[in-house]
């Protein structure tokens, strides 16, 4: 086979095994969910084609050949939208939804990793066209091993300690470290929300935590995640058993009350630890000037 | 769930008969009941059938809310 080839054929395999890669490490945005799978393998492998013809294009001095990459662009906006529009509209049925900042986060990574994919197979694909097949390899394997470091998100245990806590009642409001959570009216609501329900306080860190914590959109993340891992008795048309969220306004940390399925505290404490830290809702006033002053 | 200028809307008030002196008239209906089991109940029946969930406002005065 011609150098061309090889190229060709390396850098789409590289590409394509880049999105395998990470539609892998997302099985939690989508479980029991084969065709959604088929979808982005599919664009993942027109993607890696696009990265792989590019440099041989190049080389063979097919110039305009190039403008395909600003096509492919436009298709993976696409996607974007698509995945907006998909998840957007399952959400208002759901009881504890993700929250549009979380879907959105979900909407932009699937853009991005359409581009990832792009990347590493026009890496195996110049890496093989300029010192064979093997190297071809090689350096798609190095570039899908350094998307799969930078790629990584933050997590909430990350930039917040997260702690057990008790609920308890002072009057007829729920509270949790001080933080008012909810009026409950019904005697027999009260008892089974302190025999059942579980509660953990999340400290930040430092105050960039502090500021993303408190995004609205953060917290519904941390609630669904929680909701999604350990289930809900939430119900439809019996609001109080909805899972709560809430900041105590002069400290920063949330609380976070739930009444699961399976009461197992540290499996909560797990399940908000490892909620991803939205890219929306991330904030640095530390570092600025003004942030760091107003800091101390 | 109710949407737009539903949201927060009290539905209905349920007092002890002891307490009807702190509730007044304006709005949503009120319900008297002899005893504080009984205001329980009504307001958990109430919640049921109005997809609503129920506060305490005062010892003695049950309000029935939609969120």
């Amino acid at each position: 086979m011609s150098s061309y080839g090889w190229s060709i054929l390396t850098g789409t395999l590289m590409g394509f095994l880049a999105r395998v890669f990470m539609l892998r490490s997302d099985y939690r945005r989508y479980p029991g969910y084969p065709h959604g799978q088929v979808i982005h393998l599919s664009l993942g492998f027109v993607a890696a084609v696009m990265g792989a013809v590019a440099v041989p294009a190049l080389a063979a001095r097919e110039f305009t050949a190039v403008t395909f990459l600003a096509l492919a662009a436009q298709q993976f906006r696409e996607v974007r939208s698509m995945e907006r529009e998909s998840l957007g509209s399952l959400e208002e049925r759901q009881l504890v939804p993700r929250g549009m900042e979380y879907v959105e986060g979900i909407a932009r990574v699937f853009e991005a990793r359409s581009y990832l994919t792009i990347l590493v197979a026009l890496a195996a694909s110049l890496a093989s066209f300029l010192w064979g097949p093997a190297a071809g390899l090689a350096a798609g394997a190095l570039a899908i091993l350094a998307v799969a470091l930078l790629m990584q998100g933050e997590t909430v245990g990350q930039i917040a300690e997260v702690l057990p806590a008790r609920p308890y009642f002072e009057g007829p409001v729920l509270k949790v470290e001080g933080v008012p959570l909810l009026n409950v009216g019904l005697q027999s609501s009260r008892e089974k929300l302190l025999r059942e329900g579980m509660a953990c306080v999340v400290r930040p860190r430092d105050d960039n935590a502090r500021l993303t914590l408190h995004d609205v959109g953060q917290r519904q993340a941390i609630l669904h995640t929680a909701a999604t891992l350990l289930g809900t008795k939430a119900e439809v048309g019996e609001p109080e058993w909805t899972p709560i969220c809430r900041k105590h306004i002069d400290e920063g940390y949330l609380v976070v009350f739930i009444l699961a399925n399976e009461p197992d505290e540290e499996c909560l404490l797990e399940a908000v630890r490892r909620t991803p830290v939205l890219e929306s809702a991330q904030r640095r006033p530390l570092a600025t000037r003004v942030g760091r002053a107003a800091a101390d | 769930m109710a949407t737009g200028e539903e949201r927060g809307t009290i539905l209905a008030v349920v007092a002890e008969t002891g307490r009807a002196d702190v509730v007044r008239a304006g709005g949503s209906p009120v319900f008297l009941a002899g005893e504080p089991a009984e205001a329980q109940r009504m307001a958990l029946l109430l919640a049921r059938a109005l997809d609503a969930s129920v506060h305490e406002v005062t010892n003695g005065v049950l309000v029935v809310v939609r969120h």
